[in-house]
């Protein structure tokens, strides 16, 4: 009998928790709404599409940079609602969240996972779903095999040459200063490509100044020979053991050490030894403009940021919602998906990190606002066209946007 | 006598979903009585009393105890306003020590910043030992390392220990041995002696008509008859109990202990520490033979190690040639093993009265190595009609069922394997008179087919009633052997046995 | 007595047996009112594309469950078998050889888990947590290095298709089903759940039952790893790595009783697995995001176990 009850009570719980929770989120609609002043009545003809956006870890602070630009001030502007999927990382929570997407009615997918990334845009292509990378390249060959895929639109993202150039642009930086003691991380080298790609780039400049490189025949980083220099490396990510984190604050103690180059995840990794060391260093990263990187550069702990802004996504937006807008054509490269370089904001001294800082993290003026964007959306501006959106693209930096802007 | 009610039970109703355990007691037990309540299995005796100690709630009808109405709401609230139960099935919890389980439910007194006070409360515990006579068990042992009888005692520590101005004894002299019955009978006594009542609820008439100032019998939840120790009778008392005149022989009637030459079960020189200290026996095909002994003779382990549930040190046990190692060897040469311990090792108490009865017929059950509802529930129902095993259906579990409705599930398991040697132990634990004579009955029929018994037994009526041969244990050896005989007497057998 | 078998209290009782579909159905009906119109063949398709493998290794789990143990390693072996598989058909391009490979390793690993259980004599929980960590390392080493090994996916596209796998779950069902219900195997190791000491008395092996046990979930394990394949045919570190914990609310989710014992039935590996589906789809028609979909099924899973035990529990108070 008591099981019984226990048994109906749980099948009523359940129901009035999942009506609970729907009657919360029923709620929260309204308010945004709320915020949404009349400034955008003339978007609400017509239903609300839904862009479905793909994240390989939701709890990244770059990403949720990103979603905020997106939930907080594309949302405000454009009649689009967007969807966040979970973390993403295999292939099969890929699919999971594509197949969740697809049955949701989004009508655009914009991706920031690459867990098996051609799979999932055939699965778009046979749902009739437009499919777009936020961030990130496709070899030559991939496009290539996506050239008659009519929903596959198109990527922007640094692309690996760019990576390089970010880790050679930055490592010269110090060079040129006169610095001669140096600790390298490479990341996930040899796995992760844009780590690979950018520690490249600082070997490249090192033996620019006649550094010698020994690659391992294993693929691994390898060392460096030099009388002038010295060069020291830490590689991979922390585990279980702390053994990761050991080796850093062993390589950051290091007599003479003057400058930390990082492929990436800077301030994470070396912050607390640095600040533990207590000694004079400087450290050059790619990360993005977030709180973390703030206090490393008012701390002086950083003084060399090659960083993603949080609304680089604007422009993949603007050409998703073409997409869906039926106006496809203008962001046609002859016809091809487009694949358009965007490169890093580049910060060298606290004042230029603060304005930039300032202009990334705002969701009232970001660094691409409604009016730049409409600059190459056809429903707003009947004249644009591919080659526009291109150049628009290019034009990443700090300085052409502001000019922009203006 | 009036003024000297101290419980009034008016009116007690209790159902368990579709089954009316009681409908309609009315009891009044006076001071200084010790009042028996007999009844056929699951005629309400343990619902009852359960009600008075405050396990059962939820009831219809009215308790009055010393003169205010009374309806306490768990059984330390019970305990502690005087009224304490020793329960039929097992009541004390694995894994902690005898302290803990005699202390349990006020354990927070002994404890300080969330830590217990280890000391004192061994001590109390010990005490409370020491007061019932106890001096063999201690309070830091652990309860899984305590046979049957020994949990028993401790329950009877823990009530007795609250000093309780009713003491509530549920079929529990069943569960132990001589040593152990004399402990409860003298906690009996003085209890009586400061006048103080006792509710004793047993099958074994002799027992309750030597102890008993008043009886009361219940039958399907209803009450039949208070009577006066004037009044008791034994064959009247089981025909109020039955409802009818108990017809044919209670136990054997024949003296003969011929039996045939050829040994089926050969047990040599088995040694096991504290428990058995070389015992050779040879079990004769239909012969029932019986084993009797004080609770640490070791007679209840001999029959564990006989149907391979333990091992010995030593020695072996074989049955036509084939040694039996473990349960499975001694199931497939035959034999048949019911355990006294039946909560706790012969049934699964959250399991059906079919999965229970069938786990052991499998093989009998099965046909082209798949087993079938169909099958299964024949054969079930087979053995719950012999028995006549009280339940709602045979898919209740067992857990619902009355002390002596388990036992027939437990008897009825074994008996429907068809096993050509079975090791009985106390195997009529808590049944009333007529099921277990319908137990007996079937005994010396499979007897007389040629099937053997080894009966390992506490009750000395049952062992002289029904065996060939009799083995006395004591102290892990085979003491004294006695053939089936009128003159046998059971003080003559006690006398070997102590 | 016992004669009437159909009284009221079997059909009571029939129906709380039941309580786990009326959950299922009521999510159905919520899903289905939700979507409306929307509801397409896709709809349908995909539900039973994100059931069928924790589906299948929570059907053979519940052998396990069944007498009372645990085993957490199941997420783990699956991904080992998937790798396997993956290798196998990179080197013999035949996919027969890939499903063969893919059921041997999840059965070997059953085997080796089962027989060192019942040789060491130790709580299959405590093992498997000890084999938890091994598969893992295997997972690297078979990796290799790389962050991902996989096969081309027109290899396998043929057997990406609803049906297929429908077709697999309902086999591997069926056999369970079958072997739990109908055979010597089945009912020992319910009562072995229900209590071992007595099931001992009993004549129940434990040890054969655990092993028997080990190979079922194995077999499907092995299925599981090459469905997996199917479905994503590219693998990771991480592949199949909720898929442990997954079983385990898909078989809590679908009535098993945690101890296991007499009320365990194999059917709540399915329904287990499509309610725990329909659930995240029902919360995602919502509107829930997936941060807010996890939170929900947690409480709703505690709940669960809470009200599941709460029986036990009280046993465990002095009566
Ligand atoms: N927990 C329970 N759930 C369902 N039915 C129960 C439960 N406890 C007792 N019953 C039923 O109530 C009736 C009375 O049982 P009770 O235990 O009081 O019998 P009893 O007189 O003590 O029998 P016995 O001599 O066998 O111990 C029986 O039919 C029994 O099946
Ligand atoms: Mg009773």
């Amino acid at each position: 009998m008591n099981k019984c009850l226990n048994k109906i009570g749980l099948l009523v719980f359940s129901l009035l928790l999942i009506g609970l929770l729907a009657a919360c989120n029923g709620d929260s609609d309204p308010q945004t709404n709320g915020v949404d002043n009349g400034a955008n009545e003339e978007q609400d003809q017509g239903p609300t599409q839904k862009i479905g956006v793909q994240i390989y870890d939701a709890t990244d602070s770059e990403l949720i940079a990103f979603r905020r630009y997106y939930q907080d001030y594309i949302e405000d502007n454009y009649n689009v609602e967007f969807l966040f999927s979970d973390s993403l990382d295999t292939a099969e929570a890929e699919r999971t969240s594509t197949e969740n997407f697809i049955n949701q009615g989004v009508a655009a997918i914009i991706s920031f996972s690459d867990s098996d990334r051609m799979s999932v845009i055939q699965m778009t292509e046979d749902a009739g779903v437009y499919y777009a990378i936020g961030a990130g390249t496709l070899s030559d060959e991939q496009l290539d095999m996506l050239s008659d895929n009519e929903y596959f639109v198109g990527s922007i993202g640094p692309s690996l040459a760019e990576e390089e150039e970010v880790g050679y642009d930055m490592a010269k930086h110090y060079i040129e200063q006169g610095y001669t003691n140096f600790l390298l991380y490479a990341g996930g080298y040899p796995f992760v490509d844009m780590h690979l790609m950018r520690t490249h780039g600082m070997i490249r400049a090192l033996e620019e100044v006649g550094v010698t490189y020994n690659a391992r025949e294993d693929g691994q980083i390898g060392t460096f020979e030099s009388d002038e220099y010295t060069i020291n490396t830490v590689y991979g990510f922390p585990d279980d053991s702390g053994a990761f984190f050991g080796t850093v604050a062993e390589r950051v103690n290091e007599p003479g050490l003057e400058v930390i180059l990082t492929a990436g995840l800077g301030v994470e990794f070396f912050g607390t030894a640095l600040a533990q060391s207590g000694q004079d260093i400087r450290m050059g990263t790619v990360a993005s403009f977030e709180d973390a990187y703030y206090e490393g550069f008012s701390a002086g702990q950083v003084d060399y940021l090659a960083g993603k802004f949080s609304s680089s996504i604007g422009p993949i937006f603007a050409a998703v919602y073409n997409a869906i807008n039926g106006d496809m054509e203008v962001v046609r490269n002859n016809g091809n998906p487009f694949r358009i370089d965007q490169g890093y904001w580049i910060a060298t001294n606290v004042d230029e990190f603060n304005e930039m800082y300032e202009m990334s993290n705002s969701t009232e003026n970001p660094a691409y606002t409604k009016e730049l964007l409409d600059m190459v959306i056809k429903s707003e501006n009947p004249d644009t066209d591919y080659d526009n959106f291109e150049s628009f693209v290019q034009s990443y930096s700090f300085d052409e946007i502001t000019n922009l802007q203006d | 006598m009036k003024e000297k009610i101290i419980l009034e039970a008016i009116g007690i109703k209790k159902r368990f979903g579709e089954t009316v355990a009681l409908q309609g007691v009315d009891i009044n037990l006076y001071r200084g009585e010790i009042r028996g309540l007999v009844g056929e299995n699951g005629s309400g005796k343990s619902t009852f009393s359960s009600i008075i100690a405050g396990i059962q709630k939820s009831f219809k009808g009215e308790l009055i105890y010393k003169g205010k109405p009374y309806l306490p709401s768990n059984m330390v609230e019970a305990l502690q306003n005087g009224i304490g139960m020793i329960v039929q099935e097992k009541g004390t919890i694995q894994n902690v020590t005898v302290a803990e389980n005699i202390f349990l439910g006020e354990l927070n007194k002994y404890g300080r910043f969330g830590l217990l006070n280890k000391k004192e409360l061994y001590n109390k515990a010990n005490q409370a030992l020491d007061n019932i006579g106890i001096t063999n068990i201690r309070a830091d042992d652990m309860i899984q390392n305590l046979n049957m009888q020994n949990r028993k005692l401790i329950e009877i520590a823990k009530v007795v220990f609250k000093n309780p101005d009713i003491l509530v004894i549920d079929e529990t002299s069943t569960a132990l041995s001589y040593e152990g019955r004399q402990i409860l009978y003298k906690i009996i006594e003085d209890f009586k002696s400061r006048d103080k009542s006792v509710v004793l609820i047993s099958h074994d008439l002799d027992e309750l008509i030597e102890k008993c100032d008043t009886l009361t019998v219940l039958r399907d939840g209803k009450l039949i008859k208070h009577l006066n120790k004037a009044e008791f009778e034994e064959d009247y008392i089981k025909q109020l109990l039955v409802g009818r005149e108990l017809e044919g022989d209670y136990y054997r009637s024949d003296y003969n202990h011929e039996v045939s030459s050829e040994v089926v079960l050969k047990v040599e020189n088995l040694n096991k520490e504290n428990d058995l200290n070389g015992v050779n026996l040879d079990l004769h095909k239909g012969e029932i033979l019986g084993i009797g002994g004080l609770s640490h003779c070791g007679m209840h382990t001999l029959g564990k190690v006989i149907f391979g549930f333990e091992n010995a040190e030593e020695g072996h046990v074989s049955i036509q040639g084939t040694k039996i190692i473990d349960e499975k060897t001694a199931m497939k040469a035959g034999l048949g093993y019911v355990s006294k311990d039946r909560d706790h090792e012969a049934l699964s108490l959250n399991s059906s009265i079919r999965e229970n009865i069938s786990i052991v017929g499998l093989d009998i059950i099965k046909k082209h190595n798949l087993i079938f509802s169909k099958h299964e529930k024949a054969y079930v129902k087979e053995q719950v009609d012999i028995f006549n095993i009280k339940a709602q259906s045979m898919e209740q579990y067992v857990s619902g069922l009355s002390g002596g409705n388990k036992q027939k599930v437990v008897f009825a398991k074994w008996m429907g394997r068809n096993s050509d040697i079975l090791v009985l132990d106390c195997p009529t634990r808590g049944v009333d008179i007529g099921v277990k004579q319908a137990m007996y009955q079937l005994i010396i029929k499979l007897k007389n087919e040629g099937k053997s018994f080894i009966l390992i037994s506490e009750e000395l009526s049952e062992l002289t009633g029904l065996v060939d041969r009799l083995l006395i244990m004591k102290d892990g050896k085979i003491t004294k052997e006695f053939f089936r005989d009128k003159e046998l007497s059971e003080s003559d057998i006690i006398n070997y046995m102590i | 007595m016992v004669e009437r078998f159909t009284n009221k209290f079997s059909g009571l009782k029939r129906i709380t047996n039941y309580s786990s579909w009326f959950g299922l159905i009521a999510l159905i009906s919520i899903y289905y009112i939700q979507m409306g119109e929307s509801i397409t063949a896709y709809s349908m398709g995909i539900i039973i594309e994100q059931a069928v493998i924790v589906a299948i290794v929570a059907t053979g789990a519940i052998f396990i469950f069944s007498f009372g143990q645990f085993d957490i390693s199941l997420g783990a072996a699956t991904a080992v078998a998937a790798m396997v598989s993956v290798i196998t058909y990179n080197r013999t391009e035949s996919i027969f050889l890939m499903l063969l490979a893919s059921i041997l390793v999840g059965v070997s690993i059953g085997v080796i888990e089962s027989i060192l259980a019942v040789l060491l004599n130790l709580p299959v929980f405590v093992l498997t947590v000890a084999m938890l960590s091994i598969l893992s390392s295997l997972v690297r080493v078979l990796l290799g290095g790389q962050s991902s090994i996989s096969i081309p996916s027109d290899a396998v596209a043929a057997f990406d298709n609803v049906p297929f796998k429908l077709f697999i779950l309902i086999c591997y069902f069926l056999l369970c089903f079958f072997i739990f219900n109908y055979t010597k195997v089945g009912r020992e190791s319910k009562f072995l759940g229900a209590n071992p000491i007595a099931a001992k008395q009993s004549g129940v092996s434990n040890k054969k039952i655990t092993i028997i046990a080990f190979i079922l979930v194995g077999i499907g394990v092995g299925l599981a790893g090459f469905l997996t394949v199917i479905r994503a045919p590219m693998l990771g570190q991480t592949t199949a790595a909720s898929l442990g914990l997954d079983v385990l609310v898909a078989i809590v989710f679908g009535g098993m009783p945690l101890s296991g014992g007499a009320r365990s039935k194999i059917s709540a590996a399915v329904v287990g697995a499509f309610s725990i589906v329909l659930l995240n789809q029902v919360l995602l028609s919502f509107g829930f995001s997936s941060g807010q979909n996890q939170i929900a099924k947690a409480i709703l899973f505690l709940f669960v176990v809470f009200v599941a035990t709460i029986n036990y529990r009280k046993k465990i108070l002095p009566r």
